[in-house]
């Protein structure tokens, strides 16, 4: 019975594991909703006409902000979650090394959010497809690419954050440097401070994309 | 711990961990052998310290630890041999029994195809009824939990099972069968170590100990040694004679005698000649009862120690 640990036998136990966990059905019920809610949002607020730059708005709004913020919450809490149930013990005595482990734990969560992406990049599709938005059928094989990638860069540094804890950090230097806190057992790195940046900036040009009364709250310099 | 003859399974040598200034273990060496062990001392005695480096989970500061000759941190093919029950309650709640149980069981080296058949082999043998399989963990009892943290240790057949509280909410038909899957297990040759609280039930199980206080080893070895090494002190004891006026009188002229009293609720005629006495020297006491009681002419029905449990000895260990 105790022979070698298979990588591609863990590799099915954990994501088994990995897939129970995130696939319950008050998880699956949050993410419907949020499409739903977000998908019908769009659809009652893309003027006419503006269907192009609609779907550069939101493809900028999906990569830059949507897939690093998910994976930030998604990976950099994979193995702290696991701190915080107090059920690390039951993987840390597995027959694996911890690099392994962690290895595990990082390919399938990735996988996991991979999934999801796709589906959210095709429903962002189809919504394209029914607002009559032009050159879809050329974008999407880019987008998928871009956020295949994507999802494994921000992936692996926000795993590699989840890591950190407070007495090993500092706050940078610079604010370009990425640095991190722990707040609430999260990290928050800096990069999310970017990713406010970002949504200022596209903020700033709302009254292109929406009705002036979407935007009314929105006070820019 | 283990008589000379038997090769360690657990072998401490030097062994601390500190963290930050706050000392967990200081500097013990140990050895436990094959068969079951009980690990016992107070909160803070350094118990979970050391089960953490023995199932792998922190490295020592100072020091070896080995299990089956090799350090177990970040090691596979010690960790192989290892079963982990902790004493945590937390289990993932939304998780069905069979499912986190398949995937553990695939972490541990079983096939994909083999790990259902696996799981459900486990499950019988700690006694978890099957309508309970394809239920969240989070509606588990107390008890059911136990045997599910129980089952998860026992995944990949491990030589060594290393328990933390493993008794802890089960009710007493549950702790009875507990004790008989552990012994059974060490029959099978799986070495068990065992921490608990429960001592009356260690001492049961355990015929060796090993007692830790403020970080340090402040006893190990079988129960029976440990009761040897106290005498010399003073002994509690149980008695019954035909003349216990007498026999208490002669005890006292002998100088053995620290005190006693009359237990005479069990005979049908409310008095049985019992006495329960504190002797102050146990080895003159046994060395002379003989030529005590043939001297008087006394008829001995029965005599036995009320001390000398694992209680006593941890009490007077840690005292």
């Amino acid at each position: 019975m105790n022979s070698a640990v298979n990588f591609g036998g863990a590799l099915r136990g954990m994501w088994a594991l990995v897939w129970a966990q995130r696939c319950t059905t008050g998880t699956i019920v949050r993410w419907g909703i949020g499409a739903c809610a977000l998908g019908f949002l769009m659809l009652l607020t893309i003027r006419s006409g503006q269907e192009k730059e609609w779907l550069g708005w939101v493809i900028g709004f999906y990569v830059q902000f949507l897939i690093p913020l998910t994976c930030l919450n998604v990976c950099g809490s994979m193995m702290r979650a696991e701190v915080q149930a107090n059920t690390l013990s039951f993987l840390c005595t597995r027959p694996l090394r911890r690099h392994t482990l962690f290895l595990l734990q990082y390919l399938c969560h990735v996988f996991w959010l991979q999934l999801i992406f796709l589906a959210g990049t095709l429903g962002l599709f189809a919504l394209g497809i029914v607002k009559h938005a032009e050159g879809l059928g050329a974008l999407l094989p880019t987008m998928l690419l871009t956020q295949f990638l994507a999802i494994f860069a921000w992936s692996a540094l926000s795993a590699l954050l989840g890591l950190l804890h407070q007495p090993t950090l500092h706050p940078p230097s610079h604010p370009h440097l990425v640095g991190a806190k722990r707040n609430g057992g999260r990290p928050v790195c800096y990069l999310v401070f970017n990713l406010i940046d970002f949504c200022r900036i596209r903020a700033m040009r709302c009254h292109d994309y929406f009705p002036r009364r979407w935007c009314r709250f929105v006070h820019l310099p | 711990m283990s008589g000379e003859s038997i090769t360690p399974v657990i072998q401490a040598t030097e062994l601390s961990r500190w963290y930050g200034i706050v000392m967990g273990l200081n500097n013990i060496s140990f050895e436990i052998g094959p068969g079951l062990t009980g690990l016992v001392g107070p909160n803070g005695a350094g118990k979970s310290t050391l089960i953490k480096i023995i199932t792998g989970q922190l490295r020592p500061s100072d020091g070896a630890l080995t299990v089956f000759g090799a350090q177990p941190w970040n090691n596979p093919e010690v960790l192989r041999d290892i079963g982990f029950c902790p004493e945590d309650d937390a289990l993932p709640d939304h998780l069905r029994a069979r499912t986190w149980l398949r995937g553990l069981a695939m972490l541990s080296g079983i096939a994909p195809s083999a790990a259902p058949d696996h799981v459900d082999a486990i499950l019988d043998r700690v006694k978890l009824e099957r309508v309970h399989w394809e239920k969240p963990l989070g509606q588990f009892s107390k008890g059911m939990r136990q045997r599910v943290k129980l089952a998860q240790a026992l995944l990949h057949h491990p030589r060594l099972l290393v328990l933390d509280e493993p008794m802890n909410g089960l009710d007493p038909m549950g702790r009875q069968e507990v004790q008989r899957i552990l012994k059974q297990l060490a029959v099978e040759g799986t070495t068990v170590l065992i921490s608990s609280h429960i001592l009356h039930e260690l001492e049961a199980l355990c015929p060796e100990i090993l007692i830790l206080n403020w970080g340090r080893v402040i006893a190990s070895g079988s129960q029976l040694a440990l009761q040897r090494r106290l005498q010399g002190t003073e002994a509690n004891l149980h008695i019954r004679c035909s003349d216990p006026v007498r026999f208490t009188r002669v005890l006292f002229e002998a100088d053995l005698l620290l005190g006693f009293d009359s237990t005479d609720n069990d005979g049908d005629d409310g008095n049985d000649g019992g006495l329960d006495l504190r002797v102050n020297d146990p080895q003159r006491f046994s060395d002379s009862l003989v030529d005590l009681l043939t001297d008087n002419n006394i008829a001995l029905h029965e005599l036995r120690s009320r001390d000398r449990s694992l209680q006593d000895i941890f009490e007077k260990m840690t005292e």
